[in-house]
This record gives structure tokens, sequence and C-alpha cells, in this order.
């Protein structure tokens, strides 16, 4: 016992100081800010994901301005492992679905019972775009992201993750194995066509419904309607896959609509 | 243009519960294609479901064409084109430019949201499952298919159900199945079993909570008409209808969400009535197609969707074929290596022992020549 004590009494050999962390902006940093995923574009505040654009889209037309972004903070160190986060404080980080709450202590609480739509119809309207948009158009963007090679997918020593279609498509892919054979189901068998149809359809009316209003659903001032719609069309043109853009872009109404709210949001941030 | 009639086939689930079909996409698709094209298709019933192009029911056969899913098969009989028929195919043909734009994401609604709840009661409450979809898909599924495929398609709503929060919301109570009792293990038993009570009366009010914000939502939007938008149903009325359908028809074992509807939404339960009688009072029944169901040794072995009219293989078909070759070549791979290694071994075992033999001669003629 006595000789262990003495063994490990040696330990540690020699204790390095602690290096202090760099000044850097954003350490230094006291507003409120916004960890996202990063932009495609390395001077836009904007987030190539459409989750975290999508709260962007929400702080800003609430109104609230110089909001910092952090596009070097990874989904590990996100609560629940999701960005987007609000740093509200040096001591308080919020997951998203409490941002809703802390926009309403910043500005005056949103208690309409309209949602600042123009009346009930229009109220109950908006959660069926909601799903529209949340479901088909966002099945689309999923799709059209490229997936890894065959060869990276067979080297790969990761779980394969389920897809994300499986939870959005209804009814639910098959697998592509099959339901009947006598193999284990493996894989999804998804319907392109029908996906790319229901996108198509899905933006020609949303471009309808927009038609020459200023806010959707003809809203005399911008709803969470607005912040997704913007967020998923914003993703949209700024996609690599060209038959998904073309839908938006031939439609010139939406057009206009997505670069007057572009840049309404871009200068609510402020990148560090 | 004046188009054949008798080659328009809809594939379906079966029949049950006083309902066309089992799926509310199924029932959808009939009451659409009756209301669109009474009496120029006929209905064939399907319990497998890979013979569609996309792996799922319902699709429609039509000359060289195969469609599948119900968007695609309402878009593609709004095409159609009939001298005879007194309206046009299409039925939001006498809809404003606005009023196609809210279908559209009214149906949206509708497929994502009630049909969450369409198959969270099917399928993922252990009760209706148990008692109601499993014995009715085992009826309808031929041996050995029965045995696997009821849990297979109750797995794909999985996902999608653990994503809205409506899955294993009600817990199945293994305890039941113990017999030998101990006291210490009763007291604990007891104490699980309130947890699961607490727990499945807290999952149903979940629950009954979002099926009554959705109903309410489709109750406003139908108000006191008869219809949605006309005096004639629509694809948002046809989509609706079907999916309540589907909730109000079958004798589920625990009938909660069927009570709600029947308690708190007249409105809607006489829509779904309204939709399906005018869909099936016409005097052209939809015709049965004479395919006889039976069962094909093929099924049990996958194989890559083929559509008729397609036949430049698409992204999906080679992704199948490079798995199906991938895997037919690592069994064969997996052979040669297995051949090969049992080979050398052989080979060098009988090497071993030669050696020995020769080794053993070598030794007894030495002995014999000592002596």
């Amino acid at each position: 016992m006595i000789v262990f004590t003495k063994a490990a009494s040696l330990f540690p050999v020699h204790t390095f100081p602690p290096v202090p962390l760099p000044p850097s902006p954003s350490a230094q940093s006291t507003a409120p800010t916004l960890w996202i995923h990063p932009p495609v574009d390395p001077e836009s505040p904007l987030s190539a994901d459409v989750e975290c654009l999508k709260w962007q889209a929400y702080l800003a037309l609430r109104g609230i301005n110089s909001i910092h972004v952090r596009t070097d903070i990874s989904p590990d160190g996100a609560i629940d492992a999701r960005l987007p986060n609000l740093l509200a404080s040096k001591t308080n980080l919020l997951a998203a679905h409490l941002i809703p709450a802390w926009a309403d202590e910043q500005t005056t609480p949103d208690n309409d019972p309209l949602e600042g739509y123009k009346d009930e119809a229009a109220r109950d309207e908006s959660r069926a775009w909601v799903a529209l948009l949340e479901g088909t158009v966002h099945a689309a963007l999923i799709l059209a992201t490229p997936p890894p090679s065959y060869l990276a997918s067979l080297l790969s020593l990761k779980p394969k993750e389920p897809t994300p279609l499986a939870a959005l498509l209804t009814p639910p892919p098959a697998p592509l194995t099959g339901f009947t054979s006598l193999f284990p189901p493996s894989g999804t068998r998804v319907s392109q066509s029908t996906v790319y149809a229901q996108y198509q359809d899905a933006i020609s009316a949303l471009a309808e419904r927009l038609g020459t209003d200023k806010w959707f659903l003809g809203s005399s001032e911008p709803t969470p309607l607005d912040a997704l719609a913007f967020a998923y069309l914003h993703t949209i043109v700024g996609s690599s896959n060209s038959s998904l853009r073309i839908q938006v872009t031939r439609r010139v109404n939406l057009v206009a609509w997505e670069w007057r709210v572009r840049q309404l949001v871009r200068t609510a941030f402020v990148r560090l | 243009m004046s188009q054949s009639s008798t080659g328009i086939v809809l594939n379906i689930w079966p029949s049950k519960w006083g309902l066309p079909s089992i799926d509310p996409s199924c029932l959808a698709a009939v009451m659409y294609l009756q209301q669109a094209i009474p009496g120029k298709f006929s209905i064939a019933e399907c319990s497998n479901p890979d013979l569609s192009p996309t792996g799922q029911l319902p699709f429609l056969t039509h000359e060289q064409h195969t469609v599948s899913s119900l968007h695609l098969i309402t878009k593609y009989v709004d095409g159609l084109k009939y001298e005879d028929l007194p309206t046009s195919p299409n039925l939001d043909a006498s809809l404003d430019h606005t009023e196609k734009s809210q279908t559209v994401a009214w149906c949206a609604h509708v497929e994502s949201n009630l049909g969450d709840l369409v198959y969270h009661t099917l399928y993922s409450h252990h009760g209706n499952y148990a008692g109601l979809t499993h014995p009715t898909l085992v009826s309808m599924l031929p041996v050995p298919q029965r045995y696997y495929v009821p849990g297979r398609i109750r797995e794909s709503y999985r996902p999608r159900l653990e994503a809205a929060g409506l899955w294993s919301l009600h817990t199945v109570d293994d305890n039941e199945k113990k017999t030998f009792k101990d006291p210490k293990e009763t007291k604990l038993r007891t104490k699980e079993q309130n947890k699961k009570i607490f727990l499945q009366a807290f999952g149903r009010e979940k629950v009954v909570e979002k099926a009554r914000s959705w109903f309410d939502l489709y109750k406003r939007l139908l108000g006191e008409k008869d219809f949605i938008y006309r005096d004639r149903p629509t694809r948002l009325d046809i989509v609706l209808a079907a999916h309540i359908l589907i909730l109000l028809e079958p004798t589920y074992p625990d009938p909660f969400v069927q009570v709600l509807l029947k308690e708190s939404y007249h409105t809607l339960v006489l829509h779904a009535h309204r939709v399906f009688a005018q869909s099936f009072a016409s005097s052209n029944p939809p015709a049965r197609a004479d395919v006889e169901q039976r069962f094909l040794w093929s099924s049990l072995v996958p194989w890559p969707p083929t559509t008729r009219k397609e036949l430049k293989a698409t992204e999906e078909d080679t992704h199948f074929s490079r798995m199906r070759w991938g895997f037919f070549g690592l069994a064969l791979g997996s052979f040669g290596l297995y051949m090969f290694v049992s080979l050398r071994m052989t080979m060098a075992y009988m090497r071993a022992k030669k050696l020995s033999g020769v080794y053993g001669e070598e030794r007894e003629h030495e002995e014999e020549e000592e002596d």
C-alpha cells in the first residue's frame, strides 16, 4: 500500500499552466447570439439550413435587431444536438422552441388571438400552409440533397441513420426490399415523381395565394407563416438543384417577395 | 379524344368494415374516380403492395400507363376526356384560383395531420392494432406473408408517428402474461401498473387534444355547408371524408377517437357520410376487375420496381440493382473464399498426412534394417 502511495505521488510528473482562450469577438460579445449552421455565402449572415433560417426570419420579422450569429458551433454542442440555439445571456442558452418566449420578453408580447392574421379563417388557413411547407416542400428539399457516394456508403463505419423522408411523407415510403419478400426490410423506396409533382403544385399554389399581397394571406404585418415561407423560398433559390429552383424563379411574385424579405432579415443580424 | 374505359383498373387494399378499402388513400382514390369517371373504371382488390411501382397502394393501370400514389392518380384522371360524361373528370375544375391553391394546402394538412391520427389509431394504439388491424391484415394475406407483413407495415409508420409524438402512447401490459405471484413482486407490479395506467391516460389525453385541434379546424372550414366549396364534392371533400370514414366505420376495441367525433363533431360525420353516399349513389357502381388474387412465389424475392411506361432506369432502379448485385457479389465472394480456404486446409492436411506416412514408412524400414 505504501509502495503504491509513493508511486502515485510521482504523478503528475509535470503540470502545464492553463492556456487562456485567444480573445475573439464571439467570446467577448454580450449581445444575444444565435448559433446557426454556416451559410453558403461566407459574407451572408443567413444560414444554409432551413431550420436555422426559419428562426432567423422569425426573429427579424418580429422586429428584433442587432442579433449576433455564430456559425462555428458544432450541432453536437447544441441543446439536443440541434441548431439553432440562442445564447440570450452569458449563462442562458435557449433551444429553438424557447425562442418565441424570449422574443416576447424583448418586444411587446404577442397576445393577439389571431396571431397577426386578418381573421380566424386566415389563421386556420395558415396551419394548412405550414403543413404544406413543412411536409411537401421540405421532402422535396431533402430529396434534392445529393446522397453520399455508393463507395462512401459501403465504407462508412457509422450506423446508417433512417432517412428523414420516412418521417415526412404520407404515407411513409415502403422498404426498398418490399413488404412481402422474405428479405428483411432494408432501405426506402421513395417515389421521386410523386414528391416532385407535389412540390410543383405546392409552389404554384403558394405563388397563387400570395398574388400581389405584401404578406401571405393578406396580413398587414408579417406573421410566422411569412417567416416559414421565406426560409423555404430562400433555401430553394440558393439550392444547387435546378429543377427545384426553377419552380420558384419562374414565378415573379415569389422572387420579388423573397428578395424584399431577404433585405429585412439580413439587416437584423451581425455576423461575428 | 375518347379513351378506352375498359383498361382503367384501380388496385387498392381489399374492402372491409363496410368500406371499399381499409386504407384512407385507397378509399379516397375510389371515391374520386367514382365521382370523376363513374362506370369507366374497375377495382382490383390487392394485398400485395409490392406490385405497385412505389411499393404502396393504390395504383392505377391504364393501357401502357401505371400511376401510383393518390396525388398522381387524381392528376392522371383529371387529364382524361370522355365525350359521354356530363362533367369534366377534374372535380376542382369549377374552383377559382384561390380555392384551388387553398385545396392544395388543406389536402396536405389533412393527409399529414389527420393521416397521422388514422395511422395512430390503426397501427400505434396497441389495443386497436392487436384487436382489429392485425387480424384484418392477416385475413387478407397468404401464408407465409401473413406472419410478417402486418408487422412490417406497422413498423413503416413508426418513424412518422414517432416524429409526430403519436407512437407507443398506449403501452402493452406485459405483466398480464405472468401467472406465478410473489407478494413482493405483486406490490411492485401494482406500482408499475398504476404508472402504466397513468401514462396511458396521459397519452390518450395528448392524442385527444391533438385530434380536437385538427377537427376544430375542419369544422370551421366546413361550417354549415354540405360541401366545403361547391354543391358537389371536390378533391378536398373526398380526402377529408376518406380519413374521417376510416376513423368512424371500423369497430375499434378502443373507440376513443370515434366517440370524440360522434359526440363533438357531428357536422364532420354528416359530411363524410354525405360524400360517401354521393360517391356510391350513382347508377354506375364500380366494377370488380377480373383479377385472381393468388400467392406468387416471386413475391418472396425483392424485385426492382417496374413501370410499364418508363423504359429508362431511374436513379432508384440503379440504386436497387447495385444493392442487389452487391449482395450477390458478397455472397459469391464469401462462398469462393470459404471454398479456397477449406481447399487449402484440406490440401495441407493431406500433405501432412502423406509426409507423416512416408516418415513412418522410413522409420519402419530403418527399424527393420537395424534388426
